[in-house]
């Protein structure tokens, strides 16, 4: 009798245990994705190397603590990495790129703590998700530059933010017309790679898009940033930045237009004040539903009344989508300078294969 | 000629019908889980929902989209009539929106009873089938209102 008890206790959790791996799929509580980029590079540029990159990977951790709540991590490699300790061999960056954890009251007011990508912007929530967007880097006002001889490159914006941050998505009609905002509070830009502050200010970020319901796939865009950046983009310690920028932006079933302005405030190493604008339009033509041609024109006048040393370039390229999550791009760049310099006008062609898994 | 009128009249009538037809607007029946209170939903709603502009339910439990795999004819049909995109294009939106972290990936399925199944398991899922036959208990059926 007691053996025909432990026999049925026995068989009634292997039943339990039979029937929850079976169930348990079906709910969502875990989620791995991620993405990575392969990149080729030939220019004509002076000292420049032509050659492969294993440019990065992102391994992307979803967690559902509940319906409402959910924990957002993304571990980036960027380079090939290589990290040999005994041969104090190092080469490539490992770093946090996003940890947050977000909690929805509504799809109108959300929070989010901890460190995530500046909502700035078309593409600084994408930045290096290259597998989303069809040329093979992000438009220029989202990346680094050396302005200033002897000033280390940086960009125009923060690209992280750790901090705060409240966000939701308002429909204003049930047509289809929407508002999106996101607005932050963060350290802003410092010395520490690591997030944590360099001094006692905080920035501030904000965005809003607008999708109105007469136009499907049309969308307005407004954003803003200030902070104290440590290290000033002209080399001024705990310089006051601020950047302010409107995009615009209309996407069909084979048709993407987009523009962006962007405006920058800070101080040059001559200590005056100084706006430099960033502009670029681009458009993207999808044929067959996988081959998609684009061009982009991008210009940056660096000194907003002053158009010299003003830099424009022309960028032509082909985006293949080998799937929905793998494409192969190609593109042309023409780099021009207005006023003779150093570097002197160059053309650079990259090749890219993207994936999202 | 009375009879060639009546032809003609009934044949338009017929053609008008499948043109007009709801299974022809919109073939595919939307289905969440029952717990969810949402009846109705229009059909710009429901575009913004399947194209990741909208993350969440009223009471802010989480949108849990399940679709098809993107050769399916099914989802081939939904993607065109419904989000006016072709499949290959609402993927790329979809690669987009999950990894700038805005909303997590649709749960990709090959059969409607995987669809039904994840619905019925998940408290803030949505998905559509052609087949309502055998629902479960736990998936309840909403109407589409044109906006």
């Amino acid at each position: 009798m007691k053996r025909s008890t432990g026999f049925d206790i026995l068989v009634l959790m292997l039943a339990v245990f039979l029937y929850f791996p079976y169930s348990l799929p079906q709910e969502r509580k875990y989620e791995l994705y991620g993405y990575g980029q392969i990149d080729y590079q030939a220019s004509d540029r002076k000292n420049s190397i032509n050659g492969f990159n294993q440019r990065r990977v992102n391994l992307i951790g979803e967690y559902f603590l509940d319906q409402n709540i959910r924990v957002l991590t993304d571990l980036e490699y960027e380079g090939g990495v290589e990290l040999n300790i005994s041969d104090g061999v190092y080469s490539g960056g490992i770093k946090v790129s996003r940890m947050w954890v977000e909690y929805t009251v509504s799809p109108a007011l959300n929070f989010r703590a901890g460190k995530m990508l500046n909502p700035f912007g078309l593409y600084n929530l994408i930045h290096d998700a290259s597998a989303s967007y069809y040329a093979v880097d992000p438009p220029l006002m989202y990346l680094r530059f050396n302005f200033f001889t002897g000033v280390a490159a940086q960009r125009l914006i923060s690209k992280y933010n750790t901090g705060v941050s409240v966000f939701g998505t308002v429909n204003l009609n049930n047509q289809g017309s929407q508002v999106e905002y996101d607005f932050g509070i963060s350290n802003g830009r410092g010395t520490l790679s690591d997030g944590t502050d360099a001094n006692q200010n905080k920035a501030i970020s904000g965005r809003l898009i607008y999708r109105p319901s007469f136009l499907t796939g049309l969308q307005f865009g407004a954003s803003y940033y200030t902070d104290k950046n440590f290290s000033g983009i002209g080399g001024m310690t705990n310089d006051n930045e601020s950047n302010a920028g409107a995009d615009i932006q209309f996407e069909n079933s084979v048709i993407q237009l987009q523009a962006e302005t962007m405006f920058a405030s800070f101080t040059n190493p001559l200590q005056t004040r100084q706006i430099t604008v960033v502009n670029y339009v681009q458009a993207a033509y999808t044929l067959w539903d996988v081959l998609t041609p684009f061009v982009n024109f991008t210009s940056i006048l660096p000194g907003y009344k002053n158009s010299d040393n003003a830099y424009h370039r022309w960028n032509a390229g082909l985006n293949y989508a080998l799937s929905p999550n793998l494409y192969l791009k190609s593109e042309i760049q023409f780099h021009s300078f207005e006023e003779e310099n150093s570097e002197g006008n160059f053309t650079v062609f990259k090749a890219s294969l993207a994936v999202a898994f | 000629m009375n009879r060639k009128l009546k032809y003609y009249s009934l044949l338009s009538a017929a053609i008008s019908l499948l043109l007009f037809s709801p299974a022809l607007v919109m073939s595919q029946t939307i289905i969440i889980n029952k717990t969810n209170p949402i009846e109705k939903i229009s059909k710009s709603q429901l575009r913004n929902i399947f194209l990741g502009n909208n993350i969440a339910w009223e009471n802010g439990r989480r949108i849990q989209i399940v679709d098809f795999v993107s050769e399916s004819p099914i989802r081939k049909q939904f993607d065109e009539n419904t989000l006016l995109l072709p499949p290959q294009k609402v993927g790329m939106i979809w690669v987009k929106v999950s990894l700038s972290g805005k909303s997590i990936p649709p749960k990709i399925v090959h059969d409607e009873e995987d669809v039904k199944n994840f619905i019925g398991s998940n408290e803030g899922a949505i998905g559509y089938v052609k087949n309502t036959a055998n629902l479960p208990q736990s998936v309840k059926i909403i109407q589409v209102i044109d906006e």
